[in-house]
């Protein structure tokens, strides 16, 4: 009934494994010998036609010096490669752990736990990527820690039955070790695919300095440059065969067991066609054969012949869903026809009315009253923290939160679930908010967001929220008009990060909203202010963006 | 001369051998009790979910009062259990009564509105199937265990130093009852 390989015991997967990896360290050293060899051999030749009328008897000498290099350098090489962690890999992919306190990931987690029981692999990561794209991976370092990856796209798409199918695959995927050898893979021929992709680079921006103007600058850096690029693309191509050969057939087996763990394989089958038909993020090249489902769609994918079943890392989802709907005794258009239905009824009516927080910040008084006292002052209802105030007597103004007097009487308006920070604005405690399933910290008084490091992106790639026609064609305009350098386009003083005290810098969000945002300088913070309206602002762009695509 | 020490070699090899195996069959052993130390570890969780789902569902009128106090009772019964076999009949209680109670948990709209209803839900639900899953996995350990000392080499070994075939866990008694159906 499940797909044809046989089952294997621990035992077995380890020494298949060992095994491949063994193969792999050959394949390596054939690669280094190759090359290094090729280039021996051309060198030698060369300095023969250069200078004919002397004897060499010097090949095999040269051949044996430069196979030696080469065993020398894929040893290293190697070990190198051996010596990575799962930490390293995953800054590299920019994976971050998954948040407990955020409600989307907190299932999450526990479904990478659950994992870990039907499995019996202990710890394993659950880790994040930031993007609305849908996918998931698992990897694997040679110490045998463990990670399962999904984005963040995937969290909303998918019902939990669905996305505890697809982390069941993944698990299976540890199980068969199939994300060691695949980890290992990268580590090993990441490299070759690194240096194509620079030199390849390198080599169009010369090339594009060189057409305006002077055309004559082609040097031997060139020719060296482009005998590296050769190199590289020949062993890039030939890890990927590697790739392809590891990766096929094991998808088809990861399915097998992924369901035999779950026990669900129509939701295994809506999740892939989910995924399958939605854009799946957009990922390095070396990292493709470690997801679900390949992140760039490639028709190749789709077919069903040789050459596809030779060149391409992810075997057809059709081809896939097939066989997991024989088990579920189901076809691929009841699936169809279930996951439209789902779809129509995930999209909220559009006017709703209009999000909290659209006010924006105003000066109350528009010309200079008083001189009032503390308590009369206080007594008028419209006094804010950014109201402006100056001393009697003196001609600084502030702004009334950094006159201390007044805090306490701030402090005190503040009702409901009071986080430990402070505003950087109006300078009382933030409250804790709710926002697209993360906790945000936000300010009763200027309508401010403080957002931790990487939760912004998290919260667009999500649609909860939905603003009406009205308020984003205010936003499209508004965005119209923004254009100029940074310091004309926002009068906010700088400030400080609640976090880390360390100071915030302004920046554009991003060239598609223009909205100016405080970001936090410290390295492991990059907190993000939002001033009253902004988010709101950027939330109804991308939805904008969204409802074009 | 040489046939002694020829036979002494012999000997050494075979001794050597048998403690390998020795060694090998302890460690299916430490893997079977491990993977039972795990469910131990879901299902005191379990237990320590069961107070806070009492607490949150108290407000909510006429919640399953009868099922709800069941399961207090089942677990009350678990944690003073003396043998391993009351325990698994009262946890398995447990296990009935909960997935009745997450049944009807969608029919009040008062918990689902409720933010910490439903985390509390998904912890359960989340503990549910770490049971179930552990329980699995530790019938799949056993079934190895059980094969390995019963075949050969594991056997002449398993013998003297008393290495016992473990039981499977078996599903509850209750879960094979044939639904009664009426019309």
């Amino acid at each position: 009934m499940f797909y044809g390989l046989p089952a294997e015991t621990v035992f077995e997967v380890k020494r298949r494994t060992q095994m491949a990896t063994v193969f792999l360290f050959f394949f390596l050293i054939l690669l280094y010998v190759f090359f290094i060899d090729l280039m021996a051999v051309s060198f030698f030749f060369l300095v023969r036609l250069w200078v004919p009328y002397r004897n060499f008897h010097g090949l095999p000498t040269i051949l044996l010096f430069s196979t030696g290099l080469a065993f020398v350098l894929a040893v290293g090489h190697f070990l190198s490669a051996r010596g990575k962690t799962l930490t390293e890999l995953l800054v590299q992919m920019e994976a971050r752990p998954a948040d407990p306190l955020d409600t989307f990931h907190a299932p999450f987690i526990h479904m990478v736990e659950e994992a870990s029981m039907a499995t019996g692999i202990r710890d394993i990561q659950p880790v994040v990527l930031s993007t609305s794209g849908c996918n998931a991976f698992s990897v694997q370092d040679t110490q045998g820690n463990a990670a399962i990856g999904v984005t963040e796209g995937i969290l909303t798409k998918l019902t939990r039955n669905e996305l505890s199918a697809v982390i069941a695959h993944e698990a299976a995927h540890l199980v068969h070790e199939d994300s060691r050898l695949v980890t290992t893979a990268c580590f090993l021929f990441g490299f070759f695919g690194d240096v194509n992709e620079y030199v390849s680079r390198v080599m169009t921006d010369n090339s594009r300095s060189n057409s305006s103007g002077y055309s004559s600058s082609r040097g031997d850096g060139t020719i060296f440059a482009m005998v590296l690029w050769v190199i590289s693309g020949l062993g890039y191509l030939m890890t990927k065969l590697v790739f392809m050969a590891i990766s096929r057939e094991r998808e088809y087996l990861a399915d097998a067991d992924g369901v035999k763990i779950c026990k669900d394989p129509m939701a295994l089958a809506d999740g892939l066609y989910k995924i399958s038909h939605r854009y799946r993020g957009d990922m390095p090249d070396n990292y493709k054969a470690l997801f679900i489902m390949n992140p760039s769609h490639s028709d190749l994918d789709e077919q069903d012949g040789v050459l596809s079943g030779f060149f391409s890392d992810h075997p057809p989802v059709s081809r896939r869903l097939q066989k997991i709907l024989q088990w579920a005794k189901s076809d691929l258009a009841s699936v169809q026809k279930q996951v439209q239905q789902e779809e129509a009824e995930e999209k909220p009516p559009k006017d709703q009315p209009a999000a909290d927080g659209s006010a924006f910040m105003t000066y109350l008084n528009d010309q200079w009253a008083g001189p009032y006292t503390i308590p009369q002052l206080l007594a008028t209802k419209t006094l804010t923290p950014a109201t402006w105030v100056c001393p009697a007597g003196s001609q600084e103004v502030h702004p009334a939160s950094e006159v201390a007097e007044f805090l306490p009487f701030f402090q005190q308006q503040v009702q409901g679930a009071v986080s430990e920070w402070a505003c950087p604005r109006c300078k009382v405690s933030l409250l804790k908010d709710q926002r697209e399933g993360v906790e945000v910290e936000k300010c009763s008084f200027c309508q401010g967001h403080l957002l931790r490091g990487g939760l912004l992106e998290r919260m667009i790639a999500r649609e909860q929220r939905e603003y009406s026609l009205d308020e984003i064609k205010k936003a499209r305009t508004w965005r119209n008009t923004q254009q100029g350098p940074l310091k004309d386009r926002d009068n906010f003083p700088e400030i400080k990060c609640p976090y880390c005290q360390n100071s915030m810098s302004k920046c554009i969000h991003s060239a598609l909203t223009q909205v100016v945002v405080d970001r936090c300088t410290g390295d492991d913070c990059r907190a993000i202010w939002c001033d009253g309206g902004e988010l709101e602002t950027i939330e109804m762009l991308m939805q904008d963006l969204r409802d074009e695509a | 001369m040489i046939f002694l020490i020829g036979l002494l070699v012999f000997i050494l090899v075979v001794i050597l051998y048998l403690v390998s195996v020795y060694n090998n069959l302890v460690g299916y052993r430490v893997e079977v009790d491990n993977s039972w130390s795990q469910i131990d570890v879901q299902l005191k969780r379990r237990h320590d979910l069961i107070p806070n789902l009492v607490e949150t569902v108290k407000g909510v009128m006429e919640f399953e009062k009868n099922t709800l106090s069941q399961v207090m009772q089942a677990r009350a019964n678990a944690l003073g259990a003396g043998n391993p076999n009351d325990r698994l009949k009262a946890e398995n209680e447990i296990t009935n009564g909960l997935g009745r109670l997450m049944a009807v948990w969608e029919n009040y709209p008062a918990l689902k509105s409720n933010q910490n209803a439903t985390q509390l839900q998904e912890e359960l639900s989340s503990t549910e199937n770490k049971i179930a899953y552990s329980r699995g996995h530790y019938n799949d350990i056993v079934a190895n265990y059980n094969t390995v000392i019963q075949q050969f080499p594991g056997a002449l070994i398993a013998g003297p130093y008393g290495f016992q075939p473990r039981e499977f866990l078996k599903a509850a008694e209750t879960d094979k009852e044939v639904p009664q159906v009426k019309l």
